[in-house]
């Protein structure tokens, strides 16, 4: 067993969960998102993430609208839709669970 | 100093040193090949290009050209595949890992029609490349189809051109060839797709100056449609007549290659009187030569088929090698031909007197006349030659009756025949032979002579009855066959004469049974 495989499936369920969190409090263009998760150390490279918005947008859960930009060609900017609000719900509890989880196993561990 | 190239990321033009460029270039081939089996790969793409316009375009406040160093610079903000690798590897469902496991081993494949292969619609290619079996084998499937369904096999070719899929991704031309993934696989197949969205991109950019005839309007479709059609019709017409030429030539091969491998047994065996010609002629060796000689066209002929049907192309040296061969057969076959001409080249003749003593002024002449089969005869001048018990018989003499210079019945037999030489031709004459009977005034001839050699030398045998003046004949119908031009004072047809009495006067031979006006 690999830790990269394992460390990416933990990340992995993570990143959706955070892109679809940021884009709650409003739009937002790839580049947004991206100075945030870097900020969050959650991706080391921008490339990663366009796959996953593209993904995220066919499975409906994001919508986008192009706009001007003055610095470069248009700009894509990513909204949540409200199927991907309820995703994003379901995601919430479904994180405090797991945190919740983590936290009581790793804390036995701890003080054994 | 630095030489660039322009070019187009997301709508914006920048300048961008060649070796920049070349970098850039490499580095969205490897993003385009890591997202091939993603659904939406070209969007992503395009999103990922335009974030890298919008780098340039925050570099490029101070400059004009792009250079390595963005470039390079740029990549690392971005990232190679192989650092995402690890977070979309693992979002393919486990059937699409089973699928791209069977691909790479060669296993699976799917049914595309295979459009860069394609005479019509690619179907026939696309077929070939399911079953793996070269395109040549499943349009003669389908050439053969047509000829026992009729109009039901472009029916067919038509249902299935609509309903299957072109392979147009590089994963699916993979996935319809069932090549292993590999990365010599990859690379040539995204040489191959570059050029085509480069035609593309030309093709867009012929849109906006033709508008109505622009690449995808309905009109273009259209126009493009009918002459796909008429070139595909054309290119089928092409290869109908070179699978035709192809089964043509290879019927008449298999007989030459029968042939030569049989010393002329298979083609001759109906015909016994080859091997009474030359005995040593149609050996081995000369059955192989002439086999060359008649087959080397024949392969031409296969070829020229090929070439309409699945443009195989024949290297020169190839094409001088058989052709001289051909000539080396031609040369060594005339040489045959002159040893065979040799034994015919000189003639000689023999005359056999036999007297004919009968007490009566009248003689009947008759023939026992048997219907005989002469299929595997040799004919020549009149004479036909067939093998017979031992040795051989003929037919087609010819009958005379003339003035007798004595008073004696006299059948004058004339026989000719050929040989290498004078002394050999005169030993031939010797051995033919013919007999008749005399029962009192009956004079019955057989109806063929005897040849007592195993040769054929172009036997031939004259009769000529001799009858003195006063003498009668009697020209029975059974000697139909026999008897020619026999000159009477009535000038009257041969048929004419026979049922008839005929008197040998000084004048010539006068009938004295006929009603003359």
């Amino acid at each position: 067993m690999k830790i990269e495989n394992t460390q990416s499936q933990m990340r992995k369920g993570i990143l959706e969960y955070c892109i679809l969190s940021i884009l709650k409090n409003g739009e937002a263009y790839p580049s947004d998102i991206i100075g945030k998760l870097k900020k969050a150390k959650l991706i080391v490279v921008e490339g990663t993430l366009y796959p996953l918005l593209t993904r995220l947008k066919n499975t409906k859960l994001l919508q986008y609208r192009w706009e001007e930009s003055t610095s470069g060609p248009p700009r894509k900017y990513y909204s949540i839709t409200e199927k991907g609000n309820t995703f994003l719900l379901e995601l919430d509890s479904t994180w405090k669970d797991l945190a919740k989880a983590v936290r009581l196993t790793t804390k036995t561990k701890k003080d054994e | 100093m630095n030489k660039t190239v322009n070019i187009n990321l997301a709508g914006i033009v920048f300048h961008i040193d060649e070796d920049a460029f070349e970098i850039l270039n490499n580095y969205l081939n490897t993003l385009k090949n890591h997202f091939k089996n993603e659904e939406s790969a070209d969007e992503i793409l395009e999103d990922i290009e335009g974030r890298i316009a919008e780098l340039f375009t925050e570099r490029l406040s101070s400059k004009e050209a792009v250079s390595l160093t963005d470039v390079n610079e740029v990549i690392t903000i971005m990232g190679e595949p192989s650092q995402y690798d690890d977070e979309i590897e693992q979002e393919k469902p486990q059937e699409q890992q089973h699928k791209e496991e069977d691909l790479r081993k060669g296993k699976r494949r799917k049914v595309f029609r295979d459009e860069e292969g394609r005479m019509i619609g690619g179907v026939c290619s696309g077929m070939a490349n399911y079953f793996d079996i070269s395109v040549f084998w499943s349009r003669i499937i389908f050439f053969f189809l047509l000829f026992i369904m009729g109009p039901g096999a472009p029916f067919i070719y038509i249902m299935l051109w609509i309903a299957l899929p072109s392979a147009k991704t590089t994963a699916e031309k993979l996935e319809m060839k069932g090549e292993k993934v590999n990365i010599n696989n990859i690379e040539k197949n995204i040489k191959d797709e570059l050029n085509i969205i480069e035609n593309k991109i030309l093709d867009a950019d012929k849109k906006y100056t033709k508008e109505i005839f622009g690449a995808n309007s309905f009109f273009r479709k259209i126009v493009d449609f009918c002459i796909r059609v008429i070139t595909g019709i054309f290119k089928f017409a092409g290869s109908c007549f070179g699978i035709f030429c192809i089964l043509f030539g290879g019927i008449l091969l298999f007989f030459i290659f029968s042939f030569a491998f049989s010393g002329a047994e298979i083609l001759f065996q109906n015909h016994p009187m080859v091997e009474h010609v030359c005995s040593n002629f149609f050996n081995n060796k000369s059955a192989t030569w002439l086999s060359l000689f008649i087959g080397i066209p024949i392969v031409a002929i296969i070829l020229f088929g090929l070439r309409l049907v699945n443009n195989t192309k024949i290297h020169m040296n190839y094409k001088i090698g058989i052709f001289v061969l051909w000539i080396i057969s031609l040369f060594f076959l005339l040489n045959s031909a002159k040893d065979i001409s040799i034994e015919f080249q000189e003639e000689a003749k023999n005359t056999i007197i036999e007297n004919i003593i009968t007490e009566s002024d009248t003689l009947y002449l008759s023939m026992n006349d048997v219907d005989r089969v002469f299929d595997n005869a040799f004919d020549a001048k009149g004479f036909k030659v067939t093998p017979f018990e031992d040795n051989l018989m003929g037919i087609g003499m010819q009958l005379d009756v003339v003035k007798s210079k004595n008073n004696n019945f006299n059948l004058i037999k004339e026989a000719t025949a050929r040989g290498k030489d004078k002394h050999l031709a005169k030993k031939m004459t010797e051995g033919i032979g013919f007999e008749f009977t005399l029962e009192d005034d009956n004079l019955i001839f057989d109806d063929f002579f005897t040849i007592s050699s195993q040769e054929w030398r172009m036997q031939e045998l004259d009769l000529t009855l001799e009858l003195p003046v006063g003498m009668v004949v009697f020209l029975d119908h059974s000697l139909e066959d026999l008897i020619y031009d026999i000159k009477n004072v009535h000038n009257m047809w041969d048929y004419d004469m026979l049922g008839h009495y005929w008197k040998m006067e000084k004048e010539g031979l006068t009938c004295i049974s006929c009603r003359l006006k």
